[in-house]
């Protein structure tokens, strides 16, 4: 994962149509700060969807990303938290369209890492760390 | 018991919502049709204006926008104030101590202590673009001197009233702080003496406040962006002929790259245009040629200040040489480079490190350019003769292995 970090989505484990998208350099405190919201035993806190790449890019994804879902971010900045109105297929169509029409330099992570959690997050570094 | 219980819920204090910025802007923004941005340094009002048909938009709404960004402490203000019977006040039989008057020429005066040396230079600009509908009024502090002598000192406007008086003007209009209808009081709660002395101090301590203010301190400079958009907006045609391009590639002037085919510099994008071929001027052919080969290959995004700059110079420099690089070589460069580096961001990073790599371990052979246009431009062509490239381009002014 050096140099490298995720951009994810996951869905509203409450249920609502929301999604959230974030980036990280380091999934396993991400996945600690949002599995401190709720118990594992309700919902183990996971991605549903993730690609993977050099930081920087990652960065400029998340930005045209935030770009293009500016106005369907309902509640942002300091003290909210910032959900989509979108659900997340809706949310992976349209990154994938991103991705394709800015060319960004990122790998869509294969499903057989998905949903991540931290029980297969092992694998998937070890598979980007060995391909890389 | 529920009657106590009900008492103690009235009594507690609900805590309002803390003021959030960019929830605040977003609701505000939601209540209109057309979005537009809205942040610390700019509000996008030609956005803004959409929904007002593109037409002049109320200040007031203008207002509320300002006072949404600015926050809580700026919410709440009233009308109650008319300054048109005299803003400082004066008293009861005496002029107000300040006014709007024509002045005779040998009347007006520049005292050095609270204005800038004066530049012909400037004054010749003025005098070429002079036009009688543009004469912004100079502010003038009257003072009486020790000898009893009126004089009008100029504190803002200097310029212009020497252009004034080129174009023959024999009385010149003038917004006049009166020094004569200050009371001694207030003289001396500003903390200068009771003598006539103390009160031209004092009046010179007004305008260089003043001058400072209002020339330096508080100046905004507009920015290339609002002068391209007036420009555009008033029909400049070379201005028109730019953005004419922008649009044919989906692209638009923008302050920030915020929203896909923003342009966002201005003054290099206006280089790129000027940029002459081997026949002359080009008229904005090489810079319409390089924002294409962006946006016909990486669909959307922002333009990328080094990528196009770089590649009109490469057209430009093709012409001047007596030649011109094929259609199809845009399209095989850009596959390239997308291919080794990605997005548009990208290649221009990727260019500039591997330029400076090269610099740091002393691989690079040739002039070394003192700009990132010239720095892209030539990683541009050795990447592309390295990479098997075969339409003849200039030769680079240094080469590396990219």
């Amino acid at each position: 994962m050096k140099g490298q970090k995720l951009l994810y989505i996951f869905k509203d484990p409450m249920g609502s149509i929301d999604s959230k998208v974030g980036i990280t350099g380091n999934p396993a405190v991400r996945f600690g700060v949002y599995q401190n919201s709720y118990s594992r035993k309700s919902h183990v806190a996971c991605f549903d969807v993730v690609y993977i790449g050099p930081a920087r890019v990652i960065s400029r994804l998340e930005q045209a990303v935030k770009q293009q879902f500016n106005w369907d971010i309902d509640l942002s900045g300091a003290g909210h938290s910032e959900w989509i109105s979108q659900t997340y297929t809706a949310l992976e169509t349209a990154i994938d369209s991103i991705i394709e029409a800015w060319k960004f330099k990122v790998t869509k992570v294969p499903k057989r890492f998905l949903p991540l959690t931290t029980d297969n997050l092992k694998d998937l570094v070890e598979h980007y760390t060995v391909s890389k | 018991m529920a009657t106590m219980s009900l008492v103690a819920k009235q009594a507690r204090n609900r805590k309002s919502q803390p003021y959030n910025k960019k929830q605040a802007i977003i609701q505000f923004v939601k209540s209109f049709k057309h979005d537009f941005d809205m942040k610390d340094d700019s509000i996008d009002l030609r956005e803004m204006s959409k929904n007002f048909n593109d037409g002049p938009i109320p200040c007031e709404d203008i207002h509320k926008a300002i006072v949404t960004v600015l926050g809580p402490n700026f919410h709440n203000i009233i009308f109650g104030y008319d300054p048109s019977g005299g803003f400082l006040g004066y008293a009861p039989g005496q002029r107000p101590k300040e006014y709007f008057d024509y002045i005779e020429w040998h009347d007006l005066w520049l005292w050095t202590i609270f204005q800038r040396d004066v530049a012909p230079n400037h004054v010749e600009k003025i005098y070429y673009d002079f036009d009688e509908s543009s004469v912004i009024v100079p502010c003038i502090i009257k003072i009486t001197l020790l000898s009893g002598k009126t004089i009008y000192c100029i504190w803002d406007g200097h310029h212009t009233v020497q252009v004034c008086r080129l174009k023959g003007y024999t009385k010149f209009p003038a917004w006049i702080i009166d020094l004569d209808q200050f009371t001694t009081a207030e003289i001396e709660a500003a903390g200068f003496g009771d003598t006539d002395e103390e009160r031209i101090k004092f009046g010179c301590f007004i305008a260089g406040k003043n001058s400072r203010r209002i020339n330096g301190l508080m100046k905004r400079v507009m920015s290339p962006y609002d002068d391209f958009m007036i420009g555009l907006d008033t029909r400049d045609p070379k201005f028109v002929a730019m953005n004419n391009i922008l649009v044919s590639n989906r692209c638009m002037p923008k302050r920030h790259a915020s929203c896909d085919g923003a342009w966002t510099q201005i003054k290099s994008g206006i280089e790129c245009y000027d940029l002459e071929g081997g026949a002359g001027p080009s008229n904005g052919a090489f810079w319409s040629r390089a924002v294409a080969f962006q946006r016909n290959h990486w669909k959307e995004g922002h333009l990328v200040l080094e990528l196009y700059r770089p590649m009109a110079y490469l057209y430009a420099w093709a012409s001047v040489q007596g030649f011109n690089i094929p259609a199809s070589f845009d399209t095989e460069l850009a596959k390239m480079l997308s291919k080794a580096y990605g997005d548009a961001e990208e290649v221009q990073e990727r260019l500039k490190e591997s330029y400076w790599s090269a610099v740091n371990s002393l691989t690079i052979a040739g002039e070394q350019p003192q700009h990132d246009k010239f720095r892209v431009l030539n990683a541009i062509i050795n990447f592309y003769k390295q990479s098997g490239g075969k339409v003849m381009l200039p030769a680079p002014t240094c080469q590396w292995k990219v």
